[in-house]
């Protein structure tokens, strides 16, 4: 190390004195650095380690609160107040459902006397309405078990995550990155993804899992493009798969994979 | 079909860590209706941005409870007519991530004793800093102290904890 060298770092090492002291009061939720602090930050591993630390104490604080117990009816205002908002949004993906159209009395006395070809003309236009308003009534219902899976879904997640034995590997691919978290004796695994883009138009994304014998189906899904996570149920202990793969499908899915492949995961080789 | 599972653990979620939130939300905020109130924030909050929790990133529980004194010392100041903090960011939340099935007494009683061997004068300081929503410039106006002993104060105290936590933050 040249002379010049050595000094640089004397003097780094003399500037980490007061920045340690000001990240102390930073990680405990003093205000922000200042932009000198974060200068150095950027070139002191010794600073970025001791934030770190410092950072980890502070999240376990919160845990020496003294318990102390909400009122019964939050439990009651939260799970209403999660519906609702979960209802609203659901309602504002909704077409508005029209009531079934009935003809008006006027409308009766012009059909009795207007002739045959205004009845037919008012029957067709009643039946396509009664047809539409039954396609709109199925979107309904398909909503409404969609909104149903996902409340299970989410529940499915929570105790997976908190099975000790859970375990997670990467997956990568061009456009999307991610993570594929599964219980190795269970018949559940979750994929989160990230930087997802949308699937074309009359495409699904379709979820492979591997094995000995080749690839199976783990079920298909479209998506808003960002960061999304996905529950998967494997036929098969998530333990005994290698592999995982999405690629891009036809609507209605593929009985192999076909499409190209948008991110994929070794089962091999934990996070 | 896979789907996006927006909503609804929230009770499961709820029963798993609400008392353990709202133990953190009264403790700062000192008031049962706000508690409650924070509470229900946080757990909506969960609801709404699931897709921001990285579990490789931080424990379910710790990722909560950030969010949740986070979101305390907020209203805090705001009664306090003080500027908000920055909302949490990732980094903030990057790191520490606990055995979900670690006994929370164990970890608590640890912490617990671990702050109560601190010297009075630093546990006082991380206390008004971190409970209390304080900046250290408010610690010192308030115990009327020069900053310069309430920064040593600080880094004596993390260093301190830094020393007998040290099984906790080297797990990670």
């Amino acid at each position: 190390m040249d002379e010049t060298m050595a000094q640089k770092q004397d003097n780094r090492i003399n500037q980490c004195e007061p920045i340690q002291v000001l990240l102390a009061a930073h990680a405990l939720g003093d205000e922000p650095l200042d932009a000198p602090t974060r200068a150095h930050l950027l070139v002191c591993p010794a600073c970025q380690k001791i934030l770190q630390e410092y950072r980890s104490i502070v999240k376990l604080l919160p845990y020496t609160a003294p318990e102390a117990s909400p009122s019964a009816a939050l439990r009651e205002r939260l799970i209403a107040s999660t519906q609702a908002e979960a209802d609203a949004r659901n309602t504002a993906a909704q077409p508005t459902i029209l009531p079934t159209p009935v003809a008006q009395p006027r409308q009766r006395r012009r059909l009795l006397f207007g002739g045959w070809s205004a009845f037919g003309a008012a029957l067709i236009a009643i039946i396509a309405l009664l047809g539409w308003n039954i396609s709109l009534q199925q979107q309904l219902t398909s909503q409404t078990a969609s909104l149903t899976a996902s409340r299970e879904g989410w529940q499915a997640l929570v105790v997976m995550m908190n099975d000790p034995t859970v375990v997670s590997y990467r997956m990568s691919g061009e456009v999307a990155r991610g993570t594929v978290w599964g219980v190795p004796q269970r018949e559940i695994a979750c994929l989160m993804l990230e930087d997802l883009p949308a699937p074309p138009a009359g495409y699904v994304y379709q979820v492979w899992l591997s094995t000995s014998t080749g690839w199976s189906n783990a079920g298909t899904f479209d998506s808003r493009p960002g960061n999304r996570w996905f529950m998967i149920r494997p036929q098969q202990a998530f333990g005994s798969y290698n592999a995982v793969l999405v690629t891009t499908e036809p609507a209605g899915g593929s009985q192999s994979p076909t499409g190209p492949a948008l991110i994929q995961g070794n089962l091999s080789v934990r996070t | 079909m896979l789907r996006e599972q927006p909503a609804a653990g929230i009770a499961a979620l709820y029963d798993r860590y609400g008392r353990l939130v709202f133990s953190v939300a009264f403790r700062v905020v000192q008031d049962h209706g706000a508690a409650e109130e924070i509470t229900q924030d946080v757990f909506l909050r969960c609801w709404r941005t699931i897709e921001q929790y990285r579990p490789e990133q931080s424990g379910l529980s710790t990722w909560l409870l950030t969010i949740t004194r986070n979101r305390s010392v907020d209203e805090l100041r705001s009664r306090r007519g003080k500027e908000a903090r920055r909302e949490v960011s990732e980094e903030l939340l990057d790191g520490l991530v606990l055995d979900p099935h670690l006994d929370e007494g164990l970890i608590r009683d640890e912490i617990r004793q671990a702050l109560s061997g601190l010297p009075i004068a630093q546990r006082e300081v991380v206390e008004l800093v971190f409970w209390g929503g304080l900046t250290r410039h408010e610690v010192a106006n308030q115990l009327s102290l020069p900053l310069g002993t309430v920064h040593t104060r600080l880094r004596l105290a993390m260093d301190k904890l830094r020393v007998s936590l040290q099984r906790w933050i080297s797990d990670e």
